[in-house]
């Protein structure tokens, strides 16, 4: 049973940062890769602070807050840079992060990591921890639902479709952007959050490019603005892996047979149904 | 002497990321793409290097299927690129490079394995002058770096066919009336990227060592030094390029003390330089004038 | 339309089947050969077998696939069989944890021999603790090691030992430069060292320099020190290309020759000397005491000549491979397949092996194997006496 909690986990971690990139890639077009960066980030301050011996609570509040300050400098970025120096920027900032991490080993352990990361009571066991993330899935899920149904939703579609007529109702396309970047943001640190409580252990391996593409390939192969293709998307995902370890292949090539199975999915996707992911043609 | 040994080494350094900035530029011109997967084209033409080596090929054929897997990986980056570009369709090509640039890296290392490997066996032989010293690698890529870098800097400034490449991007159904084939100069646009990218990656494993996750940060660097000189001028890019090799350069070994910084900075370094000149001249430090529409 | 609908829904459905199918308990498995019945104990094996790393723990399955057979031969009578489930750690303790919990919940392992890294075993540490396992690793050696969990336990030396060591061979030296790979564990040993070599006030670090996990490039590191004037030098890379080519760029630098050299296990082979040997003359390494037992040099040259090179574990690691198989296997078959057990014998014997003649945790994690000094004399390591 331990492995199918973890691997509900898994999937409730994968979809609470997923939603993010949904919002962004999917929804938006804004291509804003530094997520990782953000859920990297949460962990590393909930953990350093309450290592500090900063209660619970409050230690929370600043990671979420570390967060929001980084997600401003991104908007930042957004605001002045074209789509693609953007999306550039925010991929370089994947490498800068993780370098950050490894060479200032007084605050963050280096390469060493933090190894026994305790997780609050309420969470203790790894059962528990599987609910309460599959419970944040819903409301992250919910959450999103929600603002797809609203004006800020219908907003960002048309933003994906033209953004010029989005203007010229009224809706600044910057203020939509940067409510993305910092919503994306916002998940992807609560995804930090609850994985680093079930793995217990924070090194600069946990976040990175890996996951980098693993979210991206969802988000793409979610394709379009609907919860539900976002949920079976992860499933998929998540799962990929799981499958190959039963396959007996050896051992060897399987870590680089995962890596290349989600980039073989993402070019298949993006090449087949990349009319899902730009703005609808529509016919008045 | 120090100084100037390390202006040497990011000399070389800088050359390195040049000749991949040069292809991504070429490829940026004609298509408005970024086209990640360059370093890692370049690494496994290194790995066909490699292979035809290891196997006692002689040293000709060896070139050869590097030459070829090169080609092969341009025609394939092409083929999977050219209706983004056609329908500029930007984001969506950044997005199928890097997952071809995943795909290459992930072949090489299920093929070779990630262990690093090198092309030379013992020490490399060196030019000295007094207390400075090059390596012979590393004075061929200088060398070939800055001739390459003029002869397209001048190829694409000062002669019809720099001016077809930029016209192809900006409207190629105007271009096809002007009766220029734009997916035929796409395709030798990219097969000489690929070239590029094939040489300079067989010239850094010369003086360094040859692995898998080598091409992915070099390509990254050649991107944020496009970012920096402005991608609509490849002069800025050259001078970008050098920057970004100099100053993280300088910044790590001038300190000292408690205050030292060790190599492990470098890409910390070049992201704030970024952040610094993309805020300040957000579309770079050298723009072309363009037509306003 | 409803038949691709159906499609689309089969396809969504197929990973949650899978996932489902993969909860059940496992039983130990038993078959009947010959009409005996035979008992299979599954060892979990946490490894990297990808990434950076995936060279060392490539070579460590070349060792227990090779010599697990003769185990199962020792034991076949008792009616035991040992079967090694391999899983792939990545040298990262995210997926060091996601191996663990699937050798154990899905194989039913109760003894994991490893991770092989130091992230992989210190990730894996905690998740021990409630005895769902014995992890038991041939090659961690990071300090952090010690008191993570009463049921972790390694066959590796100390980083302790090897930093001491390292900075009481330095400590003859005025002023001393260290050149780090960015690997837990390099950063281990550089941790001890600098913390040793500060009990000897006549010594001033005068470089620490570290360079990105797998870099290639160290000419402006090598000119950074250099400017410093040290007069010894540590050179602390991981094992593999890193080393020579860290010497044959030292050895570019013609004019630069007034420091003592000083490395650890990555420059005990004597490949990695002969790419730089003016440079390694008289250079001096710590590292475990010298494997020099003929058995195990037998045992190795087979190992290599049947399955390929050991060159990157080297002597040590496939010594206490070994050690750690015959151990577990030995404990294992005396008193079940319970963890329990087998760690309070673990902490109470003492064991003969390979790497040592007294292997005992009675009071430690590590098995008190203590580090030797090496000169290099013509290209090889010699024992200093």
């Amino acid at each position: 049973m331990g492995y199918l909690f973890t691997q509900l986990a898994r999937y409730s971690e994968a979809a609470i940062m997923s939603t993010g990139a949904h919002l962004a890639v999917a929804v938006t077009n804004i291509f804003f890769l530094g997520i990782p960066v953000m859920s990297t980030l949460a962990a590393y301050t909930l953990v350093i602070t309450q290592n500090k011996g900063i209660p619970l609570i409050w230690a929370l509040l600043l990671s979420l807050f570390s967060v929001l300050l980084t997600s401003l400098i991104f908007v930042l970025a957004y605001l002045k840079l074209s789509a693609d120096s953007f999306t550039v920027f925010t991929l370089a900032s994947v490498l800068a992060f993780d370098a950050v991490l490894k060479s200032w080993d007084s605050v963050t352990g280096g390469v060493l990591g933090i190894a026994g990361i305790i997780r609050p009571n309420f969470i203790l066991t790894l059962s528990r921890l599987a609910w309460f993330q599959f419970g944040l899935t819903l409301i992250v899920l919910l959450a999103e639902y929600i603002i797809l149904k609203t004006w800020l939703g219908r907003a960002l579609l048309g933003m994906k479709e033209n953004k010029y007529i989005v203007e010229s109702s009224g809706i600044s396309t910057k203020r939509l952007g940067a409510a993305v970047i910092i919503i994306s943001s916002f998940f992807a640190a609560l995804a930090g959050i609850v994985t680093v409580w079930r793995i217990q252990f924070l090194d600069p391996g946990f976040g990175g490019l890996v996951l980098l593409i693993q979210i991206m390939t969802i988000a793409v192969v979610a394709a379009k603005p609907k919860i539900r293709w976002l949920a079976i998307s992860t499933l998929i995902i998540v799962l990929l892996p799981e499958i190959l370890r039963l396959l007996n292949l050896p051992p060897t090539i399987i870590g680089h047979l995962r890596n290349l199975l989600y980039a073989l999915i993402l070019l298949i996707i993006i090449r087949n149904i990349s009319s899902n992911l730009l703005p609808q043609k529509r016919f008045i | 002497m120090f100084f100037g040994q390390i202006l040497l080494n990011s000399l070389v350094l800088g050359t390195q990321v040049l000749l991949l900035a040069v292809p991504l530029y070429l490829v940026y011109s004609v298509s408005k793409i970024y086209h990640l997967a360059l370093g890692a084209s370049g690494m496994a033409a290194a790995y066909g290097l490699y292979f035809g080596l290891s196997k006692g090929w002689p040293l000709g054929l060896a070139i050869f299927l590097a030459i070829a897997v090169a080609v092969s990986l341009s025609l394939i980056s092409y083929w999977l690129l050219e209706s983004a570009a056609r329908k500029k369709q930007t984001m969506l090509g950044l997005l199928i490079s890097l997952a071809l640039g995943i795909v290459i890296e992930s072949l090489i290392s299920i093929i070779f394995g990630t262990d690093a490997k090198s092309l030379i066996n013992g020490v490399l032989p060196i030019i000295s002058w007094g207390a400075l010293y090059i390596t012979i690698p590393g004075i061929i890529t200088i060398l070939a770096g800055i001739l390459l870098a003029i002869i397209f800097a001048l190829l694409i400034n000062k002669t019809p066919w720099g001016r077809n490449l930029v016209g192809i991007a900006e409207n190629d159904h105007l271009s096809a009336s002007l009766n220029i084939n734009a997916s035929k100069i796409r395709c030798g646009v990219f097969i000489a990227a690929g070239l590029l990218a094939g040489f300079i990656g067989i010239m850094t494993v010369m003086n360094t060592a040859l692995a898998p996750q080598t091409g992915f940060p070099l390509v990254i660097l050649a991107f944020v030094a496009l970012l920096i000189g402005g991608i609509t001028d490849i002069r800025g890019t050259i001078i970008a390029t050098y920057l970004i090799a100099l100053i993280p350069e300088l910044i790590i070994n001038l300190s000292s003390s408690e205050w030292s910084l060790s190599t492990n900075w470098k890409m910390v370094i070049v992201f704030i330089l970024a952040a610094l000149v993309l805020i300040w001249r957000p579309k770079g430090l050298f723009i072309s004038k363009s037509r306003v529409d | 339309m409803n038949k691709q609908k159906n499609m689309w829904k089969a396809v969504y459905l197929l990973p949650l089947v899978f996932a489902l199918t993969l909860a059940g308990c496992s039983k130990q498995s038993q078959t009947a050969k010959n009409g005996q019945t035979e008992t299979i104990v599954k060892l979990g094996v946490v490894v990297p077998l990808s990434g950076e790393a995936g060279a060392l723990g490539e070579e460590m399955q070349k060792v227990i696939d090779y010599y697990l057979p003769q185990i199962n031969a020792r034991y076949a009578k008792q009616g035991l069989k040992f079967v090694a489930v391999y899983e792939d750690g990545k040298c990262s303790g995210n997926d060091a944890v996601s191996a663990y919990q699937k050798l154990t919940d899905i194989d039913g392992a109760k003894f994991i021999i490893g991770g092989l890294c130091s992230s992989e075993t210190l990730a894996m540490a905690p998740l021990s603790k409630n005895a769902s396992a014995l992890v038991l690793s041939p090659g961690s050696s990071n300090p952090a090691i010690e008191g993570a969990s009463p049921y972790t336990f390694t066959f590796s030396y100390s980083d302790d030992m090897i930093g001491k060591k390292l900075a009481t061979a330095m400590s003859t030296f005025k002023r001393v430069a260290i050149i780090t790979e960015q690997n837990d564990y390099n950063i281990g040993i550089q941790k001890v060292w600098l913390e040793a070599i500060k009990s000897y006030p006549d010594v001033k670090v005068v470089a620490n320099e570290t360079f990105v996990k797998g870099g290639a490039d160290f000419r402006s590191i090598l000119e950074k020190v250099k400017a410093t004037n040290p007069d010894a030098i540590l050179l602390n890379p991981n094992a593999g290309v890193t080393p020579r080519n860290l010497l044959k760029q030292l050895a570019e630098i013609k004019d630069w020759n007034n420091y003592k050299l000083f490395g650890q296990v990555a420059f005990i082979s004597p490949e990695v000397l002969q790419s730089a040997p003016e440079k390694t003359e008289g250079m001096i390494v710590v590292d475990s005491p010298s494997m020099s037992a003929p058995e195990l040099l037998t045992l190795k040259s087979q190992i290599e000549a049947t399955k390929g090179t050991l060159a990157d574990i080297g002597s040590y690691f496939t010594a206490s491979t070994i050690d750690t198989l015959n151990v577990v296997t030995s404990l294992i078959a005396e008193l079940g397949n319970d963890p329990k057990a087998v760690r309070e014998a673990l902490v109470s014997r003492e064991f003969k092996g390979y790497i040592s003649d007294n292997i005992n945790f009675k009071n430690s994690n590590f098995p008190g194997v203590g580090a030797a000094v090496y000169n290099v004399k013509n290209g090889a390591v010699e024992l200093q006496k």
